[in-house]
């Protein structure tokens, strides 16, 4: 009968609808990952970069069931690694970029012709932040920060202070300070370290009068009391330091201060639903308490900004340390 | 009489070109200096300087007698070379094939070469040697060694 | 005294099972890695951060600074028996070390070595143990200015290890120091020698260049000289005797002093303080001239050295929360994890963590001289083994070895090309250890020089007025003088 043949009708096309449904549904999402990701991590094994990758990585491992392996290639101020992972390395998704602040804006920021772009990537997400921080010698006598920023009008040109590379986190930290106080970067003594284990020891020895390194680095010798921490830059007071007054608290406002910060990232052409998924895994993660507990003991902030948010931050970051960058003498 | 070219002589050519390469890139970077002070020109240019100096010095002064180099013969020549040739292998096939296949390879080559024992004794001694170093390296190390085409 | 009562209970706490368990494998390890050659105690600790999660801190821990410690028992083993170092800061080692090998005498070398290792390793956990703090505070007085001073001091072990001839080894090292400013320069962040190649941002790894040079071009010459085995001499003696611990004991004593006042210093690593430890023994011996044909004391000293300052890298970790190198680099990461900070929080939260790790540190030097004298006899039978085996195992270790150093194929690739270019260094006699020397050293050089005038805004008056700076300086100058002449006393040809 005609209704009987429509009602077969209808159910054959909704039953063929369904098929067809799934495997599109199918065809559009392949599984991921079938095989282990490598998370290329620029800095060398045992900083505070190395350990928030490391404590991503086991996260994400527990959660997919497939291994997620921390590869170091450092060297050529984070060069080589950056190079691997988005220009080398196959797209596929399998070799996911560990990105921070020095790969990303610093970099485009420091070099005139950069060897990685921003658009060399698709920007994940970011998971923690760590402001920086001014500090002296617990014997200095500079016992806050408008004292210190006094002192530096009037003797800009003996300033001494620590940087860990000509356009790194603490260069554009200090230059940010040093050029909102009416003086020229130039001016003063910049002594170059690669990392702050070189720098700490200059500062507690005397050999430099400043140094401006994350909370994290500073935190074990704050709390002995070796090094006195003269203000933190951000808006608010920092958790793990909050005796530290702001740089605004401290009486020099209006510095937006420069963040260290950890994240991910994926070569220019990596499929969209490798992208969304460590998008997604990420934002489940910075919620779930060991990874919290673990961020906890590195000092750093967690601070969630995913995909198109993440990329904005970068951009205007670049754009302002760009700005910066002449008057630091580099970008050449 | 015949100027000889003796070794000094090359070597201290090789350095005095060494030396003006060093001392181009030390003026490559004069322009990149911060802040007006001597930079990371500093010590190319003194070090191109350091070896075109050393360098004439030694081509000019080289001892009239020689010390005698003795090269390899033939068979000798030719082993050495098989070695280099395995080892550029081993290094451009162990993103390829992966770490056990291309290890395996490389050392059964090696043991033929230096001790030219018979084909089935060399792949044993290699698979011994892959063995333990596949322990070694990937189960007890953990290193990360790029996985080749069949993805092992 | 408090830091005794501490150590004591520090003691106990190591002599647990799982504690003696985690230095043993620490220390198992740690050889290990000294005699592969390549491959680091850095490497190998990064890649055993994973094992974090399953033990407790402080078993973790004992194990890594086993490893630390440890391979620089192992390095000096493949220096003696086929010239090849298993760290860098073997390389002193082989200079005397291989030329005994080939004299039959392998063993008394690694007897020596290993011995040589625990009086100053355990010498440098006593002045861990009760000096600390003040060794920290004092070592902090040494700023740009100094280092660079002091590396001045270092460079003038080039004339000592230049063999016959100062120029060729002036050429060597400034060789060596070319390759090593390949990569990111101090001063602007921006890359030298990499014509456009991202790969060359990060240069060459001295480890690379050492592998090369040493390695590959050693088992080459053994190729090209059908050799059978390491040696053909009888082996004379398979352990040292007591006359040659005599004998040797001043080197002992006088290499510590000095790898472990050098070590307090971050950044003075293992490498530097052999090659100055060499240099200064072959100055105070009655009989320079032995140095390089097999003179005990060529392997006591360094070897003593290296592991005095693997010891005193511990102060600075311990006491300021500095890490010396970038193995204790990975060590402070350990401990990061672990949510435990080192520094003089440290000390005064956990002393208890802390005092196990330095217990621990007694009990693991004793274990490998434990583990390494016994091994002796073996290792040097080892010496008559067929080449035809060991030549490529060794040759896929360099090469593995390299790449462990940054997961990098670029850097097998240019161990390989220092390999060819060490071949014809050592066909034409000349000198290997200043391209080490100056690889090392360069880097660091350069950057207290640069640091030390953006200090001096410009002015070289800085190194004249500040009272350590100068006393190097003029002690620099002393020893130049001293090599010189010794020098000109010995040799007879014209350079």
């Amino acid at each position: 009968m005609k209704t009987k043949k429509v009602f077969v009708a209808l159910v054959v096309s909704v039953f063929v609808a369904g098929i067809a449904g799934m495997c599109l549904v199918q065809a559009a999402e392949p599984a991921y990952p079938t095989k282990q990701v490598e998370l290329i991590q620029t800095a060398a094994p045992g900083g505070g970069q190395d350990a928030v990758s490391r404590a991503v990585a086991e996260y994400v491992t527990k959660k997919w069931g497939q291994p997620v392996v921390v590869v170091n290639k450092p060297g050529g101020g984070t060069v080589v690694g950056a190079h691997y992972a988005l220009k080398e390395a196959k797209p596929d998704g399998y070799t996911i970029f560990a990105e921070a602040q020095i790969p990303s804006s610093m970099m485009v920021a420091g070099m005139l012709n950069p060897p990685i772009k921003l658009e060399d990537r698709i920007f994940i997400a970011r998971v923690v932040l760590d402001p920086i921080c001014f500090a002296v010698n617990a014997d200095a006598p500079w016992k806050t920060f408008k004292e210190l920023s006094d002192w530096a009008k009037a003797h800009s040109k003996e300033l001494t202070w620590g940087s860990t590379g000509p356009f790194g986190t603490s260069a554009f930290g200090v230059g940010e300070w040093l050029v909102s106080l009416g003086l020229n970067p130039l001016d003063t003594r910049m002594v170059v370290s690669s990392g702050f284990a070189e720098t700490i020891p200059r500062l507690l020895g005397g050999h430099i009068m400043l140094a401006c390194q994350t909370v994290a680095e500073f935190y074990p010798l704050v709390k002995a009391g070796k090094v006195r921490a003269l203000a933190v830059v951000s808006e608010k007071r920092n958790t793990h330091l909050p005796e530290i007054p702001t740089a605004t608290e401290a009486g020099v406002p209006g510095l937006k201060g420069v963040n260290w910060w950890s994240g991910v990232s994926a070569a220019k052409g990596t499929p969209q639903y490798v992208v969304d998924k460590w998008a997604k895994v990420t934002e489940e993660m910075v919620k779930d308490p060991t990874f919290l507990e673990k961020m906890n003991n590195l000092h750093v902030t967690v601070s969630y900004v995913g995909l198109n948010a993440f990329r904005d931050a970068v951009y205007k970051e670049a754009e302002t340390y760009t700005m910066l960058a002449p008057k630091l003498g580099v970008r050449k | 009489m015949r100027k000889s070219v003796t070794g000094d002589r090359v070597a201290g050519g090789i350095f005095i070109l060494l030396g003006v390469v060093s001392f181009i890139e030390g003026l490559r970077l004069r322009p990149l200096r911060a802040r007006g002070m001597p930079g990371d020109d500093a010590f190319p240019t003194l070090l191109g300087l350091v070896m075109v100096g050393l360098g004439a010095y030694l081509a000019i002064k080289s001892s009239r007698q020689p010390r005698p180099v003795s090269w390899p013969d033939r068979r000798q020549a030719v082993s050495m070379l098989a070695s280099g040739a395995i080892l550029v292998g081993y290094w451009l096939l162990l993103p390829l094939l992966g770490f056990p296949i291309s290890t395996f390879m490389a050392s059964a080559g090696l043991f033929y070469n230096f001790g030219h024992y018979r084909w089935h004794v060399c792949l044993l001694l290699s698979a011994v040697v892959t063995a333990a170093f596949h322990v070694l390296f990937v189960t007890w190390l953990t290193m990360p060694f790029p996985e080749g085409v069949f993805g092992i | 005294m408090d830091a005794f009562s501490h150590l004591i209970t520090g003691l106990q706490a190591a002599l647990s099972i799982s504690n003696l368990l985690m230095a043993l494998v620490g220390a198992l390890l740690g050889t290990l890695v000294g005699v592969l050659p390549g491959l680091g105690p850095t490497s190998t600790m990064a890649m055993l951060i994973p094992l974090t999660a399953v033990l407790s801190p402080s078993s973790a821990i004992i194990m890594m600074a086993g490893i630390f410690y440890g391979a620089q028992y192992g390095g000096s083993t493949t220096s003696i028996l086929v010239n090849i170092p298993g760290e860098v800061s073997s390389v002193p080692t082989l200079l005397d070390g291989y030329p005994l090998a080939l004299q039959g005498k392998a063993g008394p070398a690694l007897g020596i070595a290993a011995i040589g290792s625990f009086v100053a390793g355990t010498g440098g956990v006593i002045g861990l143990t009760f000096f600390a703090p003040v060794l920290a505070d004092q070592a902090l007085r040494f700023g740009p200015p100094e280092y660079f001073a002091l590396m001045v001091l270092a460079l003038t072990v080039m004339v000592s290890v230049s063999g016959s001839s100062i120029i060729k080894g002036l050429l060597i090292g400034a060789f060596g120091y070319l390759m090593s400013l390949v990569g990111i320069g101090p001063t602007s962040g921006l890359p030298r020698f990499h014509y456009g190649a991202p790969v060359l941002y990060g240069g060459f790894e001295t480890v690379t260049m050492a592998m090369g040079v040493f390695a590959i071009a050693e088992v080459l010459a053994g190729l090209e000289e059908s050799r059978k085995a390491v040696t053909h001499h009888k082996i004379e003696k398979l352990f040292p005797n007591l006359r040659d611990v005599r004998q040797t004991m001043p080197a002992m004593l006088r290499g510590g002093t000095i790898g472990f006042l050098l070590g307090l210093l971050p950044g003075c690593n293992p490498a530097v303080t052999a090659f100055i430890s060499y240099d200064v023994e072959k100055k105070v011996s009655r009989h320079p001239e032995r140095f390089g044909k097999g003179a005990l004391e060529g392997v006591a000293a360094p070897e003593s050295a290296n592991n005095a300052t693997s010891s005193a890298a511990f102060v600075s970790l311990f006491a300021l929360g500095i890490p010396a190198s970038p193995a204790l680099a990975v060590l402070m990461g350990g401990l990061m994890i672990y949510g435990l900070q080192p520094g003089p929080l440290l000390f005064r939260d956990r002393p208890d963590f802390v005092w196990t790790i330095i217990g621990s540190m007694y009990i693991g030097n004793v274990m490998l001289l434990v583990l390494n004298l016994p091994l002796v006899g073996l290792w040097a039978r080892l010496t008559r083994a067929p080449y035809a085996i060991m030549a490529p195992v060794i040759l896929i270790l360099c090469l593995i070895g390299s790449y462990s150093l940054r997961n990098s194929t670029f850097d097998m690739g240019m161990t390989l090309i220092f390999g060819v270019i060490g071949y014809f260094i050592r066909k034409y006699g000349w000198p290997t250890a200043p391209l080490v020397l100056c690889g090392i050293l360069g880097p660091i050089l350069e950057k207290s020089l640069v640091n030390s005038l953006a200090m001096s805004a410009g002015s070289p008056m800085i190194f004249v007025t500040r009272p350590i700076c100068l006393a190097l300086l003029v002690a620099a100058v002393a020893l130049l003088l001293i090599s010189l002449k010794v020098l000109r006393k010995n040799v007879k040809e014209e350079y």
